[in-house]
């Protein structure tokens, strides 16, 4: 089966620039961030019309999301503490193209002001690789309540556009 | 791969920042230490793999996706 590529335009000023690309496709470094129905969104590379991540936001797996950037990630984000960031996760699918996972490991985070993003692999080992999405349970096997205990807060100011608690 | 025997207490280069020291060895597990630049990420193999893999997983299919069904009311 033969994929139909459509081409659509993306100004440069609307393209976010990945400097390390993403986990395991370090050499495309330059993304469009699409909209599909809602809350989906699609990255899609503009170097290679192959690549391209459906994205969904940490909400959808129903369970609070807080991660925890370290010095060098905001470094590469170019992170200011007036920037505007947003964490996505990357979707994997099922067989019949139904959204099936998130990564809460390693979210893409964006910085909305900048317009660079990078993928970013989490200390945190309880945020799963892969959180089964299931319309109605959210994410299976993550403990919120072991969560809770350890919670820390992104003090310095950033906005995070996560919604979500349980 | 380059292959080295290292004993308790001996290290590893890597080009000029990368220094990887070897410093308990206790049955099955080494404990190992690691100097790099800030701007190096270290992981786990593991972790780093594991990542790669679902990204792969999640760029299958993504033509075919079909994600108007089934979303959840918040």
């Amino acid at each position: 089966m033969e994929d139909s590529i459509e081409e659509i335009e993306v100004a440069d000023e609307e393209t976010l620039v990945f400097p390390r690309g993403i986990v395991g496709f370090e050499e495309h470094t330059r993304y469009a961030l699409l909209e599909l129905e809602q809350p989906y969104s699609l990255l899609q590379s503009t170097d290679d019309p192959h690549i391209g991540f459906v994205l969904a936001p940490p909400w959808l797996s129903k369970r609070l999301y807080t991660p925890v950037l370290t010095d060098e990630d905001r470094k590469l984000l170019e992170l200011n503490t007036d920037d505007s960031i947003d964490y996505l996760c990357i979707v994997t699918l099922s067989g019949d193209g139904q959204p099936e996972a998130l990564n809460m490991r390693a979210p893409v985070v964006i910085n909305r002001t900048k317009m660079i993003g990078a993928q970013v692999i989490l200390q945190d080992s309880r945020y799963p690789v892969r959180c089964p999405i299931a319309v109605s349970h959210g994410c299976e096997g993550y403990d919120e309540r072991e969560h809770r205990s350890n919670r820390q807060h992104n003090s310095r100011g950033t906005q995070v556009s996560d919604r979500g608690s349980c | 791969m380059l292959i080295l025997t290292r004993r308790m207490g001996e290290g590893i280069s890597i080009g000029p920042d990368v220094e990887i020291s070897v410093l308990e060895i206790s049955g099955e597990h080494v404990r190992i230490g690691i100097t790099a630049p800030k701007d190096v990420q270290v992981l786990r193999s593991e972790l780093r793999q594991e990542v790669v893999n679902e990204n792969r997983l999640a760029l299958r299919g993504v033509n075919r996706r079909n994600l108007g069904s089934g979303t959840p009311k918040d």
